[in-house]
């Protein structure tokens, strides 16, 4: 038997499934042959490995117990009420700016109903102004 | 990371338990090119999994004394 006809076995011989008469074919050889020694321990050792690897069941009730912390989160309310009012949770990012539109709006609207005031008229100077343009006429006349 | 071809040949012979018919089957492929994506997969994870190997092989060893 040469190397590549016993290569073939090495899957089978690996997980036990060869037959008796290919089986003792492959031991004859495998003595006298390191490199398909190695193969054929590296074949056995994965599916050992890999075959006995267990199982992991989910624990009895933990869908119950995933399905109960949904139903008591306060997350899953919120979100229920958003729903109903058809909002969505973008909405929110857009508060700030939306914020800042109306009060410059407000601010806006004010100072167009309200016109800056005229400062404010001193009387002082105009009563001076006055006298002198009286006393002045007087001293024409 | 293992090829496609060769993760499939083997999580169906060594995890699943598919003998090699039913793998060629499933995976429309000849009998030895099922054998030989096997034997080449299991030789690619091997220095992958040496660690876990080893690790669980000297657990069953400690659980063997424990027991004893």
């Amino acid at each position: 038997m040469t190397c590549e006809q016993v290569e073939s076995l090495l899957a089978r011989a690996g997980d036990g499934t060869l037959d008796r008469a290919r089986q003792e074919q492959l031991d004859t050889r495998v003595v006298t042959c390191a490199t398909r020694r190695d193969t054929l321990e590296c074949q056995t050792e994965m599916w050992e490995f890999l075959s006995r690897r267990p199982s992991a069941p989910v624990p009895l009730g933990f869908s119950t117990h995933v399905m109960a912390s949904l139903e008591s989160d306060p997350a899953s309310d919120e979100s229920l009420w958003m729903d109903v009012l058809g909002w969505r949770a973008e909405t929110f990012r857009f508060t700030p700016l939306a914020a800042t539109l109306l009060i410059m709006a407000f601010l806006g609207l004010r100072r167009g109903a309200n016109p800056e005031p005229v400062g404010a008229i001193d009387f002082s100077s105009l009563v001076v102004a006055w006298v002198v343009s009286e006393s002045e006429t007087a001293l024409d006349g | 990371m293992l090829p496609d071809e060769l993760r499939v040949a083997i999580i169906l012979r060594d995890v699943e338990g598919l003998d090699y018919k039913e793998i060629a089957r499933v995976t429309s492929s000849p009998i030895g090119t099922v054998e030989s994506r096997i034997i080449l997969a299991r030789r690619a994870l091997r220095p992958l999994l040496r660690p876990l190997v080893s690790g669980a092989s000297e657990r069953e060893v400690d659980d063997d004394m424990r027991t004893s």
